[in-house]
């Protein structure tokens, strides 16, 4: 299966969050490929990028298996939502950069897996500056 | 272009110059062979010993039990945590830290009724000092206080170890054997030893002339794009050319080179938000100033992780005739402006660990 495949998508055009916002989206595999998925794996998370050692966390996670009694059709769109936290916020550092992304893990039915993501940026709500 | 043998690079971070699957293949025949190897190690003392020499009742294989049980240990943990990071994806292991970390342990303490921020570090350990003239006195940088200690060790240690030497050496000159390429030898060792002493006596002479900074803020947590209001009281006995406080946002990243771990830090942001240039400072009249600092509106809010961390602090430096520059921080956390909307937000836990 290629990357092309899957169609994982979000509603808002911009691709812009604010903190303790809404977001959803959408995912798919298409044609014969969404069917022969054994396992898949959608999460919203943030990682670092830069000069230092790669951190991670996971806000939502959900899995979704292949079961004889619920088989996994991918080809049938999933929506997905939640309500985005309140840091850490996106950030382009020089050394230090903060990236958030929906990403799309598809475990296949030959023992291969395939990662597709979608970043996003979560960025702060904004507030009328005032002195104490 | 055909990749080289590398063999005495250091490699950055968690790149890797071949396939993934030999090195979790060497990973677990290692975890392997230490499982075994405890396994065998145990049964060996238990049969060959502990029973059959029972009689003599002696006290040292149970002792000695202790080995095996670490391989076993050792080796068993390993390979399940192989296990769990082959059969897993980075993903589910990372919601699995985050779940675990939501799990209220009985006896542990209640959680903070502010609003729990992901990777922002939070702010109790820090409001917990109230100030004299303004809310929150700030606690100092530990990195200061390590400055003078570490000189301290080092100097102990190397007069210490030359000290044992030099009594050998002043003992051979006494009974009138000399060893004079022993005692050339030792010069540039008693040379370094006396600098270290030099160097502790200067730094100790530093912290009496210099005395204590104490900084406090009207405010903690602080917001972006708010003015804030900050104290700063410097004790001693001192002619200063020029004293500074400055808001400075640092970031930092700790990676593995190698087989050793670095940190790189670089500068955001840098504004002088006091300066004041010759003055004295004597023991009867300590320095004290007020000044009014703002965060800016579209600041980085503070971010610690594992490996990464965007640090505030609110910086006391300045230049002394005597002593030269000196530098104290005092960390401030920035909270993002959502936080002051706590309503607004999902009841999420605390993250920031890593779950790889």
């Amino acid at each position: 299966m290629t990357r092309d495949a899957i169609r994982l998508t979000l509603d808002s055009p911009t691709a812009r969050y604010q903190a303790g916002e809404r977001m959803s989206g959408r995912y798919l595999v298409d044609g014969a490929h969404g069917f022969g998925v054994r396992s898949a794996e959608f999460s919203v998370l943030w990682y670092t990028a830069g000069k230092g050692e790669e951190d991670m966390a996971v806000h939502h996670f959900e899995r979704l298996v292949d079961e004889t009694t619920r088989p996994l059709d991918l080809r049938v769109p999933r929506r997905f939502a939640t309500v985005l936290p309140a840091s850490p916020l996106s950030y382009d550092g020089h050394i230090v950069k903060v990236c958030w992304c929906v990403r799309l893990r598809l475990f296949l039915s030959q023992g291969q897996e395939t990662v597709t993501e979608v970043p996003f940026q979560l960025d702060s709500i904004q507030t009328t500056p005032r002195s104490d | 272009m055909a990749s080289r043998w590398r063999l005495f690079i250091k490699k950055r971070g968690s790149r890797r110059t071949g396939a993934r699957w030999p090195g979790l293949l060497a990973e677990g025949a290692l975890s392997a062979g230490l499982l075994v190897t405890g396994a065998y190690g145990l049964y060996w003392l238990i049969a060959r010993v502990l029973v059959s020499d029972s009689e003599t009742s002696a006290w040292w294989p149970w002792l000695a039990i202790v080995i095996p049980l670490a391989l076993i240990g050792y080796g068993a943990t390993n390979l399940l945590l192989l296990l769990w990071q082959t059969a897993t994806s980075t993903e589910r292991r990372a919601a699995a830290v985050q779940k675990a970390t939501t799990w209220e342990l009985p006896g542990a303490q209640m959680k903070s009724t502010r609003p729990a921020l992901p990777a922002v570090p939070p702010i109790d350990a820090l409001t917990d000092s109230p100030g004299v003239r303004l809310a929150y006195r700030l606690p100092i940088d530990a990195a200061s206080g390590w400055v003078s200690f570490t000189m301290a060790a080092v100097c102990l240690i190397w007069n210490s170890l030359v000290a044992v030497f030099v009594v050998q050496i002043v003992r051979q000159h006494v009974e009138g054997e000399p060893n004079w390429l022993l005692t050339w030898l030792m010069v540039p060792f008693v040379l370094a030893g006396l600098w270290t002493l030099f160097a502790l006596g200067r730094q100790v002479l530093f912290n009496l002339a210099m005395g204590t900074t104490c900084v406090e803020v009207s405010d903690h947590p602080l917001f972006p794009g708010r003015i804030y209001r900050g104290f700063v009281s410097q004790t001693g006995r001192l002619h200063v050319r020029w004293f500074q406080m400055q808001l400075v946002c640092e970031e930092q990243a700790v990676y593995q080179q190698g087989t050793d771990t670095r940190r790189d830090t670089h500068r955001v942001f840098r504004t002088t938000v006091f300066s004041q240039r010759k003055f004295e400072i004597t023991p009867q009249q300590a320095f004290q100033t007020e000044f009014d600092f703002t965060v800016p509106e579209h600041a980085m809010h503070s971010f610690v992780a594992p490996h990464n961390a965007v640090v505030w602090s609110l910086v006391a430096r300045g230049r002394m005739v005597t002593w030269g520059d000196f530098e104290r921080r005092f960390p401030v956390y920035v909270y993002p402006s959502s936080a002051l909307q706590p309503q607004a937000l999902p009841p999420f836990a605390v993250a920031g660990s890593r779950g790889l």
